[in-house]
């Protein structure tokens, strides 16, 4: 259950990040697009990362981490969106 | 046989490890990008996020592994992580003109909903809970 969501969200964001990726290559300029790009392999490794890191753990904490992954990656999306300022 | 129950790595100890894993990450990343592109602009809250990111990679990796070398690099990590939050949320509330720009310990890491100074706690009291008796 926990890994399904988990699986769908990284599937969203990975569309995020592909669409976002193609417009910072292709032209459009963005203030800090070093930091940008940063979040965007941020926003999509983090909770596979976590997902994994919870496999191991056979307690209830294993849900504690995948939230915590998922809380860190709602933070990378929010800060994504901070940073979407395109031509300023 | 190595006693499980008192790894620093299973149980509320993981939850604790992916958080430090996320700040040694943000803070590391943070301050890289800080360094390589306006490292004039203000290098001592640079400087100090990069070894704030250091400290929190260092703590990552003590909690995560196992034996007394691994406890003592954990203690060592978060008694400074400690040490650190305190001191340059101090200096910050007080004097903001060494600090123009934000460091993940700034204001006691209002920054980032104050984690940076409720962490060092929360480690501390699991690096008590599970030592060796």
């Amino acid at each position: 259950m926990d890994e399904a969501g988990a699986g769908a969200a990284v599937a969203l964001l990975v569309v995020q990040a592909a669409i976002a990726a193609v417009q910072v290559f292709s032209g459009t300029a963005l203030p800090e697009s070093t930091t940008f790009l940063i979040y965007l392999v941020v926003s999509v490794c983090v909770l596979p990362i976590a997902t994994q890191f919870a496999t191991a753990e056979p307690t209830r904490w294993g849900g504690a981490v995948v939230a915590v992954g998922a809380i860190a990656t709602a933070v990378a999306v929010w800060r994504l969106q901070g940073l979407w300022v395109p031509g300023a | 046989m190595p006693e499980p129950a008192r790894a620093t790595s299973s149980g509320p100890g993981r939850v604790l490890i992916a958080v430090y894993g996320v700040f040694a990450l943000s803070a590391t990343a943070r301050a890289g990008v800080q360094i390589a592109t306006r490292f004039g602009e203000a290098p001592v809250p640079y400087l100090l996020s990069g070894l704030a990111g250091v400290v929190y990679i260092l703590a990552t990796i003590g909690l995560a592994g196992h034996g007394p070398g691994a406890r003592r690099l954990a203690w060592f990590a978060v008694v400074f992580e400690l040490v650190g939050v305190l001191t340059v949320g101090t200096v910050t509330i007080f004097d903001t003109g060494d600090f123009p720009d934000d460091t993940v310990w700034s204001v006691y890491g209002r920054g980032y909903g104050f984690v940076p100074l409720v962490l060092p706690l929360l480690g501390l009291w699991w690096l008590r809970h599970t030592r060796p008796r």
